[in-house]
């Protein structure tokens, strides 16, 4: 046998640098032959055999056409097209998915089209995921938001596959597209990509598997605008409901491992929408830097350590994503899913706020870890946080106010703590220094930061009171509690209902799910979500409280009353009418005249009451106010919301000039107090406009409306929805002096203002109602014409406002000397089935006149 | 790679998925019996692919394996099912399963002739149709190639064994191996000349038949 030099023996002998050769090699691979020399003389002196290896190497690459080539197609049946699948032609074979083949295929009927259809693989098609499938189409059928991609048709064929078609489209996975747009572009497109994903979460709908290749970034024939699609949601939905025997029947369980969180890693049953925020996490980071963070601990470890550790993004890396964003990307993919942003949509407003230059709530870890390591060593003493804290909110005007003068509050934090619901004994342990520590945590001298903002801070004490605390929940539900209040005066809702939400889980670990106390926090907690314009599942939850109370308490305790006079406005089924009246005076009689409890009861009923113009309503809001005056003080935060909702029952009663009379003081009050852009200062003005508008002053109307927008749009982000609302009003002002020509632009910047905060169609609807009105006022027929037919299209309740608009069109038609398209129009609207029968008789009756006339 | 068996806590443990996070675990003992249950699979599966037998219904590697993985670990609704860190454990033993299968085999035949210059223009990335269309001494020389570049390169090796003997796609393995498709495809051209060189010396140190 030759033995050469270049033998196959063991090629360790010849002391050659193997990273460097296959380095070497795998960049003359990238470039054309003639540069190879170049590349390889660089290091021809250093390293004289490696080099010669390399460049034998590259010979025999050479020739390597048929070595070890891909694989041919199998010819069995799996490898061509099918012929048909189910109704569909398929064209060609796409490619393999982790749930099947996709095909793009012909349509022909209803109508012609290429579609794309995914056909399951073996393994997946059990009859219990075809059942599935097949529910699943219905449902999928509804998720109809424009980044998401539609599902059309869902059906097995003859033999028994299951298949799935959706519109079928050619782009670029979003990772890709986005290197070729600027930092800022970038953003946008991600922010788009969350809110299309929140929108299918807020639809009870988890993707679980996404990943670039699954949002698909595409411009339409003609568009110069991008347009996202997400693939495969209703699939993995659809597959996650049919069970668990999905993820051992296929060779790809769900979830691709570079871009699953680590909960689907560890297979747990838990998984929620905050899973997509992790790959979401993933896929930004990739589209700003091309890469994956890669993670303290390999993925093949026990993963474990993943949530011990704070992850680090490789430092190549970090240099692209600066402060913030690196911030914003660990956040999301925190291993602990409690500390990740907890919606798609949250996620979204961060990088909003960091495209505006804000703040953004992704906090550096290192002071979270820090002060809860401080917090958890003194288990006790938690109340004398949120107290403190209390303290300094409520009782110092700003939080400019230097430390010196935040230590002199611990004397006042002691008096106040008498005032708190805390057991006694439980105060007399607490340790002063801990509030040192605390402080100490916030010290800029220390920390070298400035002191955050109070919500920033709330929120902050809101996440160690869970965690310092999951050992004593006791604590936790007093603390949380009590964070929760102050976040809910400040109108920090969305951070009011989680701090309640926390505190009613801590106080059913500590207390049971029975407590009152959880229950109280449960109402909170729904309260907030409200305010916070949360509304899924509101009523549903409401009875259930409803429920538990009245199982578990008398029917004057306080719990059950509370929670009835919730139920009165949340779930008004439980609570019928004269019973929901009569609870301020059962509150009263149960001895609790004066007390919280009474004056809540007093504001809602008598909202309630005076909105269906019950003249009781007002009477009880008068006798709440009174004693809220008492309570909280004239400018009270409370008994200002009293006077805007009395000025509201006044205006509902037409009496104007009263109601104008005390929202103006009231609004007076508010905006010396609490500034001019706050909820509470908004809503005032809101009303203040409103009854000047109705009550015959429309200048002053107008311009408290035109004061109103000012107010909601100075800051960014705009305060909506009363941004929302002072467009509204203008329109109206303008309307009201005959001036619709201005009119127009503001019913138009409403329109889209609901159109961009909602994409529930029937909210749209009566602004465009409203707009097509206004555009036949100020003589733009054809452009109202256009905008009815959009209206037409989307169906829903509100028909006065549509009749209206219907009928004010056709009347500028007729006057046009177009009756015959006036009446098309009507008969159009009479066939369409809209409306209900008094309203389709008002129709009947205007085309009988139209048809009537000459 | 061959253990003494009766040592062997999992001695007819027919628990596949135990088997699985005990081997990724680091269990040698697991991994071992793992090894001997994919191997029963993918014997019995394998003797109806190899040349002269049912020839026109050849799955390759990636099916064969994708069977074996149906087979082993389809587990009754509502039963816990594979982690995905597991996957890599299985896609080893079954790269070991295949080899010891199809090295067998080759050994079993008439290795004495060697194909020389009439090794076939096309030799394709799946063990299966290799085993197929090369002779029994390349394809064990083919084999023992890799295992010397293991020596120099143990992830290129690896991405060979992957692709070649279970018949996963770039994209697969680089998921397995945790790194980009970028690398894979680098060390996949790597290893490829690597291996056709190796391959290349063999026959040219040959006498001529």
């Amino acid at each position: 046998m030759n033995r050469s030099s270049r033998s196959t023996g063991s090629p360790l002998a010849d002391a050659i640098d193997w990273s460097l050769a296959k380095r070497l090699f795998s960049e003359a691979l990238e470039l054309p032959a003639e540069e190879h020399d170049a590349l390889l003389s660089a290091h021809r002196a250093e390293h004289r055999a490696t080099v010669q290896r390399v460049a034998s190497l590259l010979e025999a690459h050479g020739r390597t056409d048929g070595f070890l080539v891909e694989p041919k197609p199998r010819d069995d049946a799996d490898a061509s097209l099918p012929n048909r699948i189910g109704p569909y032609t398929p064209l060609e074979r796409l490619g393999e998915g982790g749930f099947g083949v996709v095909y793009r295929a012909t349509q022909t009927e209803p109508i012609a089209r290429d579609v794309a259809i995914k056909v399951l693989r073996t393994g997946l098609d059990t009859p219990e995921v075809v059942a599935r499938f097949r529910d699943e189409r219905q449902y999928l059928a509804q998720l109809d938001h424009s980044d998401v991609v539609t599902i059309f048709d869902a059906g097995v064929t003859e033999d028994g596959t299951a298949y799935l078609v959706m519109e079928y489209f050619e782009g670029d996975p979003v990772t890709n597209f986005a290197a070729r747009l600027t930092l800022s572009e970038r953003l946008r497109l991600f922010a788009r990509v969350c809110r299309a994903v929140h929108a299918v979460h807020q639809r009870g709908v988890m993707h679980r598997d996404l990943k670039p290749s699954n949002i698909i970034v595409h411009h339409a024939p003609g568009d110069d605008t991008p347009r996202v699609r997400i693939i495969d949601f209703g699939i993995a939905a659809a597959v996650q409901r049919a069970g668990r025997d999905t993820m051992t029947a296929v060779g790809a369980p769900l979830g691709t491992p570079r871009y699953a969180s680590p909960e689907q890693a560890r297979g747990d049953a838990g998984v929620d929408t905050r899973t997509d925020v992790y790959s979401l996490g993933m896929i930004l980071c990739e589209m700003l830097t091309g890469k994956l963070p890669r993670q303290a601990s390999s993925r093949d470890a026990p993963v474990d350590t993943q949530a011990d550790r704070p992850s680090t993004l490789h430092p190549p890396e970090r240099s692209r994503l600066r402060g913030d964003l690196d911030r914003i990307v660990l956040k999301a993919i925190d291993g602990t899913i409690d500390r990740r942003y907890d919606s798609a949509a949250s996620l979204a407003d961060d990088v909003g706020r960091y495209l505006r230059g804000e703040p953004v709530l992704a906090t550096k870890p290192s002071v979270l870890y820090t002060a809860s390591k401080f917090v958890a060593r003194r288990r006790t003493a938690s109340a004398l946080i949120g107290v403190a804290l209390l303290a300094i909110v409520s009782g110092l005007a700003t939080l400019s106010i230097g430390i010196e003068r935040a230590r002199s509050a611990e004397r006042d934090v002691r008096s106040a703590l008498d005032r708190v619901s805390v057991e006694r004994d439980r105060a007399d342990a607490i340790n002063a220094f801990l509030l040192g520590d605390v402080i100490d945590s916030l010290n800029p001298d220390v920390t070298g930061q400035p002191i955050p903002p109070t919500n920033a801070l709330l929120a902050r004490m809101s996440d160690l009171g869970d965690e310092a605390f999951a050992d004593n929940p006791a604590t936790a539900q007093a603390l949380l509690g009590r964070v929760g209040h102050a976040q809910r005066s400040l109108g920090l809702y969305a951070d009011a209902a989680r701090s309640h939400e926390r505190e009613a889980e801590a106080s059913s670990r500590a207390f049971g799910t029975h407590d009152e106390r959880t229950l109280y926090a449960r109402i909170d907690a729904l309260l907030s979500r409200l305010s916070a314009r949360s509304f899924d599942g509101a009523e549903r939850e409401m009875v259930e409280i409803v429920r538990l109370t009245q199982d578990h308490f008398a029917p004057d305790h306080p719990v059950a009353l509370r929670a009835q006079v919730h139920a009165s406005h949340i779930a008004p089924d439980v609570v019928a009418g004269e019973d929901a009246a009569e609870l301020p005076g059962r509150i009263e009689h149960a001895g609790l005249a004066g007390s919280d409890l009474h004056i809540e009861s007093l504001m809602i009923i008598g909202d309630l009451l005076a909105r269906s113009g019950d003249p009781r309503g007002l009477d009880m809001l008068l006798r709440g106010v009174e004693l809220a005056a008492r309570t909280h003080g004239a400018s009270g935060v409370v008994t200002l919301d009293f006077a805007n909702r009395i000025g509201r029952a006044l205006r509902a009663l037409d009496r104007h000039e009263e109601a104008i009379a005390l929202l103006e003081e009231s609004y007076a009050d508010a905006r010396r107090v609490y500034g001019p852009g706050t909820q509470l200062t908004l809503a005032l003005l809101t009303q203040l406009s409103l009854a000047a508008l109705l009550g015959d002053r429309p200048d002053e109307g107008l311009g408290h409306a035109q004061e109103l927008y000012a107010n909601a749009t100075e800051n960014t982000p705009p305060n909506e929805p009363f941004a929302s609302i002072g467009a509204m009003l203008i329109a109206r002002g303008h309307e009201e002096l005959g001036h619709y020509e201005e009119a127009v632009p503001w019913r138009r910047e409403r329109l889209d203002r609901m159109l961009v905060a909602t994409t529930r169609v029937d909210e749209h609807h009566v602004p465009r109602a409203r707009l097509v009105t206004t555009l036949v006022r100020a003589d733009r027929i054809a452009e109202a014409e256009t905008e009815f037919q959009d209206l037409r299209k989307a169906g829903g309740p509100h028909e006065q406002f549509r009749l209206s608009a219907a009928l004010t069109l056709a009347q500028a038609l007729k006057e046009a000397d177009r009756a015959g398209d006036a009446l098309s129009l009507l008969e159009a609207e009479r066939d369409s089935d809209a409306y209900t029968s008094d309203l389709a008789e008002t129709l009947q009756t205007r085309i009988e006149a139209l048809s009537d006339a000459p | 790679m061959e253990h003494q068996s009766d040592q062997n806590p999992y001695e007819g443990s027919g628990d596949v998925t135990r088997l699985l996070s005990a081997s990724s675990g680091g269990d040698e003992a697991a991994r071992d019996r793992l090894v001997e249950v994919v191997y029963a699979e993918i014997h019995r599966m394998a003797r109806g692919q190899m040349r002269g037998e049912r020839a026109e219904h050849t799955l390759g590697a990636t099916g064969l394996v994708h069977e074996t993985f149906l087979k082993l670990f389809k587990a009754p609704a509502g039963e816990g099912g594979m982690m995905w860190s597991d996957r890599r454990a299985f896609f080893t033993a079954a790269v070991t399963a295949m080899r010891r299968v199809l090295v067998d085999h080759a050994r079993a035949r008439d290795a004495q002739k060697r194909g020389g210059r009439n090794r076939p223009a096309r030799i394709e990335a799946d063990a299966i149709a290799a085993a197929n269309s090369m002779s029994s001494a390349d394809f064990l020389a083919l084999d023992e190639a890799i295992s010397r570049l293991e020596e120099i390169d143990r992830r290129a090796a690896e991405v060979v064994r992957l692709r070649f003997y279970a018949g996963r796609e770039i994209k697969e393995v680089a998921e397995l191996l945790g790194v980009s498709d970028r690398t894979v495809k680098r060390d996949w051209e790597f290893a490829r000349a690597t291996l056709f060189e190796s391959m290349s010396h063999d026959a040219a140190s040959e006498p001529e038949a």
